[in-house]
């Protein structure tokens, strides 16, 4: 049973949250506009190439084209939720488990809110290009209209079984985390495996492939059937046509009792948080017992005070842990593989050539990722606190041990990759001479790096918003005078930067490297220096501005 | 001790300023003098003055959105005042915040934990940021593991624990280095029963032994019941403190509940003939 009257309740949820969503985020109503800026031409483009590609090519490929525009929807749509990326946001279904509303009424309520989701936008244009370009007369437009509109019944139904079959899944903490991580370097495994796979079939023949009768494959899935529909009835076999319509509609029924059914189980059987492993949790039945005062402490004299190695620990402890934090370091790391694979397909001769941009220098890139490393981390140290900063603010710390053991754990992430880099680099090139070199180059940009991130991170604080669904990036909502003024600077870091690098760059560029044992012990003394002068001095405002620092890096969302 | 004063509502940008001379009561493990927050226009805490001895379990109650949470925020050195002072052991808050943060353990309304450690690790870095020894910091941890309960998932990410179990190791984590102050903000809220008794005896042996309690809870039986003196507060200001007697008396209640006493201060309407239609 479907009451109309439900179905708009639930319309008007949708459109309500998105509209509150865009009032009272003017971020959020920007992303809408920048979306719509580039996904709107896309859409048209997409949707005319695919007319112009139904019109002009020989029929059979167009019946392929067909085949696979539709299939590839219907997949695309059943494995983005899989990336967390939520493509219909205004209707959780699993809310609305406490209201009389039959799952019928929320599946139709859930086709009609996709309309309104962006990304819908993308099969608008695939489908006005289907519509216009399979419309050999009024019938065929009737029955092309119907078979695509059945066909968004069953791909937004897919989707929703998909969601609804791993929602135990796609709840769990690791899965998240795991996805968050994927999602981040979506666009880097693209473009890695597209150069992978270009390097291994390049000598393949490809003809057998392009040949495939898809057809013959698809015809029996839903959207394989929409398009049987569309193709009998632009060549008049209406009877036919018919029937394949009729299987399409017949199988909505049973998709969205499946998806009933699956979401029925799921929801009373899903995880609660805090469910544990070992079964029953033993209940507290301890007899309160004093909290033990506190022994007369002889603390041991280590070089690194405890506080500064403890909050190096924790630190060091989120970056292994923390899927948004490991993305970033990851990412960090990203320039190794842009430095790499290109001589990777070209050969591993590429390496040992003094030809192309970097030439003989290769080993001196190596500081490279160590550096954007330090710079990530460093430069809004609380902000990746996050809400957490809240709970760091509670303890009697000195601020300089805070900086310092902060300090301490970027400098152990980033000394790792600078090792891992240069020895790399070196390796490959077989320049193991430049790897030193490189190497103390790369401890004094960290150095520098560090010293000003902990300056920014006091003064210019910025909310580091807690990755949700299909989110890839990392900072937001922090208004455009703090983004000017964090690219000042940065701006400056890379000034204060200068010096590092031409304490490389001056003695090679004017053939004196026998001075750069001397500029490399002054670039590396430059930047102890700076880092010492800059955290002693910044220190102390830490505890000033507690409050401020924490209006801006844990205020809720 | 302190008299229930209430001054008079200021602008919000011309606060009174406390005198040159105030001091602290010297039996005052907490005490603050004309307090006052402001967010824009709207003033969250107004002058509040108020002194808590050494050993006192104290009830902070008040409505949703009296100002108990802002105040505690502004006494753990969280938020900055908009005018007033606080002192936590006889320190100054905002001018002495390392020392005053020692002497204190905090439990805030909203846990904001490092959900990445687990319930141990969590609870041993509290010990060393409040500079214990190492080894002590192990051995109190696992102490303050088993009294709570919290053994068997001990060695878990905080970010896979329940509510109440954040709460737990959350407070566990304020009392490692046995603190002179407590504040706890609402700590009863999703902990079971059995945990609840345990942390209840622990809070009673703490206040034997000199520790004193500033505690903001809605649930009015536990207030009832463990705490020694009681503040009210009502859109931002003070408006009734002591005893449960003493409430009682100036509510004109006598041998009602806290609960009658509270609503009768703070001057909650009943709204009755609005849900005939629920009958």
């Amino acid at each position: 049973m479907i009451r109309p009257a439900q179905v708009r309740a639930l319309f008007w949820l949708s459109a309500k949250l998105r509209l509150r969503g865009y009032t009272r985020s003017w971020q959020q109503t920007v992303g809408l506009v920048v979306l719509l800026v580039f996904l709107v031409p896309l859409a048209v483009a997409v949707g005319v190439s695919s007319w112009f590609a139904y019109t002009l090519l020989e029929r059979p490929y167009a019946v392929e084209l067909l085949f696979v525009v539709l299939f590839g929807l219907y997949v695309l749509w059943a494995l983005l939720p899989l990336l967390q990326y939520t493509l219909n946001e205004g209707l959780d279904v699993t809310r609305l488990q406490t209201y009389p509303v039959t799952r019928a009424e929320q599946m139709v309520a859930l086709v009609l809110v996709t309309l309104m989701d962006v990304s819908t936008l993308f099969i608008v244009g695939l489908f006005v290009a289907i519509l216009v370009g399979w419309s050999a007369n009024p019938i065929a437009i009737a029955f092309t209209f119907a078979a695509l509109a059945f066909a968004y019944i069953h791909i937004v139904s897919l989707s929703q079984l998909v969601l609804a079959t791993l929602m135990g899944l796609l709840r769990s903490r690791r899965y998240r985390d795991l996805s968050i991580i994927l999602f981040a370097f979506f666009g880097a495994a693209c473009s890695f495996s597209s150069q992978i796979i270009s390097y291994l079939l390049r000598d393949s023949d490809l003809s057998g492939l392009i040949n495939l009768p898809v057809v013959g494959y698809l015809r029996w899935t839903p959207p394989g059937m929409a398009a049987q529909a569309i193709v009998r009835a632009n060549e008049g076999s209406y009877g036919e046509a018919a029937l394949w319509l009729l299987a399409l509609v017949a199988l909505i029924p049973l998709v969205v009792a499946l998806w009933a059914v699956v979401l029925d189980r799921g929801i009373t059987t899903a995880e609660a948080g805090g469910a544990t492993r070992g079964g029953r949790r033993a209940a507290a039945t301890h007899v309160a017992a004093p909290i033990p005062a506190a022994r007369p402490a002889r603390a041991r004299r280590t070089l690194i005070p405890a506080p500064v190695r403890a909050v190096a620990g924790k630190d060091l402890r989120y970056f292994w842990r923390d899927p948004q934090l490991k993305a970033m370091i990851l990412s960090s790391l990203l320039i190794l593989v842009f430095i790499f694979l290109p001589r990777l397909t070209a050969g591993p001769e590429a390496f040992r050539s003094s030809n192309g941009f970097l030439g003989s220098y290769l080993v001196y890139v190596a500081p490279l990722p160590a550096v954007f490393l330090a710079l990530n981390l460093s430069l809004n140290a609380f902000g990746l606190e996050r809400q957490a900063a809240q709970t760091l603010f509670l303890f009697p710390v000195r601020p300089l041990y805070v900086l310092l053991g902060k300090n301490l754990a970027v400098a152990f992430v980033a000394t790792l990759a600078l090792l891992v880099s240069t020895l790399g680099l070196a390796a490959l090139s077989g320049k193991w001479e430049d790897a030193p070199v490189a190497f103390t180059v790369g401890i004094a940009g960290m150095l520098v790096t560090m010293g000003c991130g902990n300056i920014t991170s006091i003064l210019l604080p910025s909310r580091v918003r807690q990755m949700r669904t299909g989110e890839n990036r990392i900072s937001g909502e922090n208004g455009c005078l703090r983004a000017i003024l964090s690219g000042i600077a940065l701006a400056v870091v890379w000034i204060l930067l200068t010096p590092v690098a031409a304490a490389v760059a001056l003695p090679l560029l004017l053939s004196h490297s026998e001075l750069l044992p001397l500029t490399l012990v002054a670039s590396v003394l430059y930047a102890a220096l700076l880092h010492q002068v800059a955290t002693r001095i910044i220190a102390p405002y830490m505890l000033r501005r507690a409050p401020e620092i924490l209006e801006v890096v844990a205020r809720e969302a | 001790m302190s008299q229930p004063t209430t001054p008079p509502a200021a602008a919000p940008n011309q606060f009174p300023q406390p005198p040159q001379t105030f001091l602290p009561p010297p039996d005052a493990a907490v005490a603050m003098y004309g307090l006052t927050r402001a967010f824009g226009q709207k003033v969250a805490v107004n002058g509040l003055n108020l002194a808590v001895r050494r050993g006192e379990f104290f009830g902070f109650l008040g409505p949703n959105g009296a100002g108990k949470s802002t105040t505690i925020k502004m006494l753990v050195g969280q938020l900055r005042p908009s005018a007033g002072v606080a002192y936590i052991g006889g320190v100054e808050v905002w001018k002495r915040p390392l020392e005053a943060k020692a002497l204190m353990g905090v439990l805030p309304e909203q846990l904001n934990l490092y959900e990445r450690l687990t319930g141990r690790e969590l609870i041993e870095f509290a010990g060393r940021l409040y500079s214990l020894p190492r080894d002590e910091s192990k051995r109190r941890a696992a102490a303050l593991l088993q009294t709570l309960g919290l053994e068997q998932d001990a060695n878990k990410l905080i970010v896979d624990y329940s509510v109440g179990m954040r709460k737990k190791v959350a407070l566990a984590a304020a009392l490692i280095h046995r603190p002179q102050v407590l504040f706890l903000d609402e700590p009863f809220e999703g902990i079971d029963p059995v945990s609840s008794r345990v942390i209840r005896d622990i809070l009673r042996d703490l206040t034997r032994t000199g520790t004193t309690i500033f505690f903001s809870s809605h649930i009015m039986e536990v207030v009832e019941r463990l705490c020694t003196r009681i503040g009210i507060i009502s859109q931002g200001m003070l408006i009734a403190e002591g005893t449960l007697d003493e409430l009682r008396a100036r509510a004109g209640e006598a041998n009602s509940t806290l609960e009658d006493v509270f609503l009768n201060l703070i001057g909650a309407d009943k709204h009755e003939g609005a849900l005939e239609w629920l009958e």
